[in-house]
């Protein structure tokens, strides 16, 4: 029970992590590759912003807003001109944008394991025991999460949105804001994977390389073809499947990566059986 | 008229040319020995390379004016991959260098060590203490670094003193984790303690519930953890959340400020062992380092100790470099009978290449004085 529960609280920073690029691979149709940096930009300024105001929610703030700007800036410069292109083409210019932002990021930040340098207190629930970066984690993971569903279900910015996915020239014949909603939506994956970046800081430690994070995302991601809530579910399994794959082996080396083999084997395994499930990006 | 014109610029191209590829090619700028030196500065380790870096550009700063304007030292970054240091060492060979100050991490030094055995190139290190490299490192690589067969021996023997018999270790799988693993266990077995489980563990790791899991089941008196920093801290604040009274031993690399940023601060009943040598200041050569850190940092603190080592070995190698130049065979015997003190302490090597001298080690643990910022001390616990 207890290293159920304790998966189900690494899902939620998968999830938190993996949102932005299940969003963008269920509309615009490609990996992102770049979403990474999103996360590794987003916990240095505000590590930087913390080490200078000493307030963690004012930095955490910012650095989310200016990630989102971030995000609005590389989608205007790299993916517009090509998003008539193949998803090839964007998957490989994406591959092109981590590199350099990964530069750029070594270049200003300097790199290297450290921590944030803020207390985490643990609150015990009987035999178990949570973090305050986890509480907060799942907690913004479940708002995001109902959040999106509202947007995509409920509006017709979420359904112009979910259309984007099924026919992105159909939406430009009818006059409907393409490069704004693309522009939204960059920003909202930009802003979740900074608020991802900065929990995981937090309960962790910063890094310049969140590898393991993007990995998560993109498996993610696969398994769930850009399905927000099945990303949801797929992001709670893997932490758990990761958990209890450590606790079997003893060793993360083995646990990780049998944990994504068996989330990625069991996911086709669901799709081939039930058809294509929760189709939220659907037009009616 | 014209075609004469076109030799003459076409001589003067190719003589151009052949003056820059022979001063490229060769190990001496300006009549200068140059000096490789290898280190991670860039990447994930580069907060280490760049401390050794700058004790190189102290020692560099130290040396006698005559020895110090023949001698130019050349960094290299390897980014923490094996290929990366090759390459380099291969450039290193191409432009006739034969010293190298510090190829940085015990695996990355044993990818090498067949390439710089053959092309003759003295590496001497500071940073790399795996037991393996006493026999692995060859004929050319020396280290001013205690081995780790020493500082395991030191944390087991502690153990046992105070009466903990009975550990777990969690060691990281590099080469340099294992290689610990192996020298502890054998060490620790031979003092007559028990070891429960051995759990390993990976840089970049978030998961630690694992070893919590074991730490519940088996309720060892100690656990040694043979981990990077990050990996240590993370793993006593998983611990520590349980309130759990585990108490852990680790080696020098627990200096490292992450120890008490990352781990929650919940430092009480966390040991480390450290070589005496940087543990104190023990001679005029250390003070005089320390006077230089803190000239070059504007604080008053303590070098770190890949910095101390990196000032001592940069100053051997340049005057061995000074006196015996390419004659190869000169300079390993010269570096074999070399007698130096510097920051580090005395240092003479053994046939291997490690240090010949009674390495002693002082027992360090974290004071919590309270739990608010900044109120971690170390403490001396036994010299």
């Amino acid at each position: 029970m207890e290293n159920l529960l304790h998966g189900i609280l690494l899902g939620a920073f998968i999830f938190l992590a993996a949102t932005g690029f299940c969003l963008v691979r269920a509309t615009l149709g490609f990996y992102n590759v770049a979403h990474g940096e999103f996360l590794t930009f987003g916990s240095y300024v505000c590590f930087y912003l913390f080490e200078n105001t000493n307030s963690f929610l004012l930095s955490a703030t910012i650095a989310v807003f200016l990630t989102a700007f971030l995000a609005i800036l590389i989608e205007r410069v790299f993916y517009r001109p090509i998003r008539q292109s193949s998803s090839n083409a964007m998957l490989l210019t994406s591959f092109g944008v981590a590199l350099v932002l990964r530069a750029v990021m070594a270049l200003i930040f300097s790199s290297g394991s450290r921590g944030l340098g803020l207390n985490d207190p643990a609150y015990s629930l009987g035999h178990f025991h949570v973090f305050a970066s986890e509480i907060f984690a799942s907690s913004f993971s479940l708002f995001s999460f109902v959040l999106l569903i509202v947007i995509i279900k409920k509006t017709k910015f979420g359904l112009a949105a979910s259309a984007l996915g099924e026919n992105y020239r159909w939406l430009t014949i009818y006059a409907i804001p393409v490069d704004l909603i693309i522009a939204f939506l960059f920003a909202v994956s930009g802003g979740l994977a900074a608020l991802a970046g900065i929990l995981i800081s937090w309960r962790y430690t910063l890094q310049l390389n969140l590898f393991l994070y993007t990995l998560y995302a993109f498996v993610i991601a696969v398994v769930s073809r850009g399905n927000i809530p099945l990303a949801l579910m797929a992001s709670c399994v893997l932490g758990v499947l990761i958990t209890l794959g450590n606790q079997f082996f003893g060793s993360p080396l083995l646990g990780e990566a049998m944990a994504i083999f068996f989330l990625i084997i069991g996911g086709h395994m669901v799709r081939m059986c039930s058809g294509k499930l929760f189709p939220l990006f659907k037009t009616p | 008229m014209k075609k004469q014109t076109l030799i003459f610029i076409v001589i003067v191209v190719f003589a151009v040319v052949a003056v820059i590829a022979i001063s490229f090619f060769t190990g001496s700028r300006n009549g200068k020995v140059v000096i490789g030196s290898i280190l991670p500065l860039s990447g994930d380790y580069a907060q280490w390379g760049e401390q050794e870096k700058i004790g190189i550009q102290l020692g560099l700063s130290q040396l006698d004016p005559k020895i110090r304007d023949g001698v130019e030292v050349v960094f290299y970054d390897h980014e923490a991959q094996k290929e990366k240091a090759l390459d380099a060492l291969k450039q290193m060979q191409a432009r006739g260098v034969h010293y190298c100050a510090e190829i940085m991490s015990s695996g990355i030094v044993l990818h090498c060590g067949s390439f710089f055995n053959e092309h003759k190139i003295i590496v001497i290190s500071g940073a790399n203490t795996l037991g393996l490299l006493s026999d692995k490192g060859g004929q050319y690589f020396f280290r001013i670094i205690p081995s780790d067969s020493l500082s395991a021996k030191a944390m087991a023997d502690w153990a046992i003193k105070e009466g903990w018999e009975n550990a777990i270790v969690v060691h990281d799988i590099s080469e340099w984790g294992m290689g610990l693993k192996a020298e502890i266990e054998r060490s620790f077995t031979a003092a007559n303690g028990n070891i429960l489980s051995i759990l390993e563990t990976k840089e970049g790791t978030n998961d630690f519930s694992y070893i919590v899991t074991k730490i519940k089941q088996e309720t060892p008196q100690i656990v040694f953890l043979l981990t990077y920093p990050r990996e240590a801290a993370l793993i006593i604040k998983e611990v520590r959340s349980q309130q759990l009274p585990t108490k852990f031993m680790g080696t020098d690399n627990f200096t490292d400020p992450i120890i008490i940023k990352a781990s929650n601060k919940a430092l009480n009943d966390v040991f480390y062992v450290i070589p005496k040598e940087t543990a104190a200041t023990i001679n005029n050569e250390y003070r005089k380092l320390s006077a230089l850190y803190a000239k070059h940092t504007g604080k008053e603190e303590q070098p770190p100790p890949f910095l101390v080592y990196g000032y001592d070995l940069v100053r051997i190698l340049a005057k061995v470099a000074e006196e015996a130049g390419t004659n190869m065979e000169k300079a390993l015997d010269l570096m074999k009978n070399i007698e130096f003190v510097g920051a580090s302490g005395k240092i003479k090597f053994d046939e291997h290449g490690d240090l010949e001298r009674e390495v002693g080690y002082t027992h360090m643990s974290f004071e919590v004085k309270e739990a608010g910022k900044e109120k971690i001390a170390l403490r001396v616990v036994a010299q």
